[in-house]
């Protein structure tokens, strides 16, 4: 689904966000992008959508080089991308049905299709009952899961969350979670970077570790197998 | 089934922008002093050249009728024997720089001074006749149009042994001319400086709305949005503002020209006249309403270009 070759990204200045990162995820895979802040998870996250692009390297998307994507074509690579983002994000003069909405009027879905989806995208999260709403009278919790179906609601092949839990308190953090786990088990795949180690205890699954912009462990689910030394020992 | 996606896809593009525009018609609304500021900024900058153009038309009209009516009038010596005056006419009707030529004799010329002057019971007691034999004389045209021409003509008619004295004033159609030149001029210099003006006015306009929701186009570019889907609702606002904007400059430049047009026929009432100032024509009140349209689409355009990454 998703494959960095060798990837590196520097600033004007000469910052190394990101260094050489290679790793791959399969389709359906849920996986942790973990670091303490600065360590490039958010760059990582915006090269996948291709709002920043590397410096070097090369990155696939459903075996598209997306760092050779031409200006037209980066909206289409970004409509089969969810985002989830830690300050939410949501358009405050627009009623949650309306933020939500959303993707699917960029996309020009018919009326009908819009109220349809965006009701199940809402009913998905809980909060069918505060459509007419707008985001600033809606708690902390209540505005991710606007997030999330906003997200969710044109069903994208992956999901992208920036420390959609960082805001959060634990029990509303667990609650998010559960939604993420839900939707993978729909067969999508989730990327989720964050620095909470607690959510690894509610959920584990394959973490990508980043330190200083260098990918120091990629750590397969539990179950799945022990852990390993950077994806070198996976790819060769 | 191919021609079905098709037409579906039409169908979900109309959609698309009815939406936006529906969208951006109601957020002009939502903001009603913010709009009708810039409203009234685009109709000023567009309703002062207007003006000087439709008062360009006038003059221009005006003058091309008293080149219409344009005459030299030829007074005879009053010495002068009616066959040779009746002569004179003959090879006056054979110059080649002369369209018309009448020949009104003293007694007609008395007569008609009598009833315009007002004067009639006092030239009743006249011992003789004191006019002389006329000739008005109708140049041609290019002599018309040329002021040189036309002076130089009247030199040499005024230099033949038959004629007395020759009158030919130009001199104030030259003026109204000038006038008319002036306001030509007037209009494209405005024109181009308060045309600039709107351009700037709906750039900053937009500019102002870009910055306003430049979250809500980040999250939109976060989800796919195309550049033109972005553009959309400002496009459909430059239009919006560019069509009102044109309208109202249009209402303004007619109730300025209705205004004026009254003064004019009080004017022209002192002098036994009527005038009824002409305005701009359907055609001409729609091209104004198109390049304003125009101009905030380009505008918008240009700002969007400005403001517009990755």
């Amino acid at each position: 689904m998703i494959r960095f070759e060798q990837v590196s990204k520097s600033y004007v200045g000469g910052f190394q966000a990101i260094q050489q990162v290679s790793f791959s995820i399969a389709k359906g895979e849920m996986v942790y992008l973990r670091g303490h802040s600065g360590a490039g998870k958010s760059t990582l996250l915006k090269m996948i959508s291709a709002i920043e692009q590397p410096s070097l390297g090369r990155i696939y998307f459903n075996g598209e080089d997306i760092t050779r994507l031409t200006r037209e074509r980066i909206p289409y690579i970004r409509r089969q991308i969810g985002m989830i983002f830690q300050d939410y994000r949501l358009i405050n003069s627009r009623t949650v049905f309306e933020n939500v909405a959303l993707p699917l009027e960029i996309e020009g879905y018919r009326s009908e299709d819009i109220t349809k989806r965006t009701n199940a995208a809402l009913d998905y999260v809980g909060l069918i009952d505060k459509s007419g709403y707008f985001p600033l009278t809606l708690s902390g919790g209540e505005q991710q899961r606007v997030g999330i179906a906003r997200a969710i609601v044109h069903s994208p092949r992956i999901l992208l969350a920036d420390e959609p839990t960082g805001n959060l308190d634990p029990e509303m953090s667990a609650e998010i979670l559960k939604l993420f786990t839900v939707f993978n088990r729909s067969g999508a795949t989730v990327l989720l970077a964050t620095h909470d180690s607690s959510l690894f205890s509610l959920k584990p699954c394959r973490q990508l570790v980043l330190r200083r912009g260098k990918l120091v462990a990629d750590e397969p689910a539990p179950a799945a197998a022990p852990a390993r030394e950077t994806r070198e020992a996976r790819h060769g | 089934m191919a021609e079905n996606r098709k037409s579906a896809g039409r169908e979900r593009l109309i959609l698309q922008h009815w939406r936006v525009f529906r969208r951006s018609f109601l957020s002009l609304l939502s903001s009603p002093f913010r709009t009708c500021l810039t409203l009234a900024v685009i109709a000023v900058s567009l309703a002062v050249p207007m003006t000087f153009y439709v008062l360009y038309l006038n003059a221009a009209m005006v003058t091309a009728r008293l080149n219409d009516t344009c005459q030299i009038s030829l007074y005879l010596h009053r010495e002068l024997p009616r066959e040779k005056a009746e002569a004179f006419t003959e090879r006056m009707r054979s110059d080649p720089q002369i369209r018309t030529v009448r020949f009104i004799p003293r007694e007609e010329g008395i007569v008609e001074f009598s009833r315009l002057s007002g004067f009639a019971e006092p030239i009743r007691y006249l011992a003789e006749n004191p006019l002389p034999d006329v000739l008005v004389v109708t140049p041609a045209e290019e002599i018309v149009a040329d002021q040189n021409a036309a002076e130089s003509m009247l030199r040499r008619l005024n230099a033949l042994e038959e004629v007395e004295q020759g009158k030919f004033d130009l001199m104030w159609v030259k003026r109204l001319k000038g006038i008319a030149s002036l306001m030509r001029n007037l209009a494209i210099s405005l024109g181009i400086m308060l045309l600039a003006g709107v351009i700037l006015t709906v750039a900053n306009t937009v500019r102002i709305n870009v910055m306003y929701h430049r979250e809500e186009i980040m999250v939109m570019k976060f989800f796919g949005a195309t550049d033109s889907f972005i553009a959309r609702p400002y496009v459909y606002s430059g239009i919006l503002l560019g069509f009102f904007g044109g309208l109202l400059a249009w209402w303004v430049n007619e109730f300025f020209v209705l205004c004026a047009s009254y003064i004019v026929n009080e004017l022209a009432e002192l002098y036994g006249e009527k005038y009824e100032m002409s305005l701009l024509s359907f055609w001409e009140t729609s091209a104004v309403v198109v390049v304003s349209i125009l101009l905030s689409v380009v505008a918008t355009k240009l700002t969007l270009m400005r403001y517009s990454d990755r």
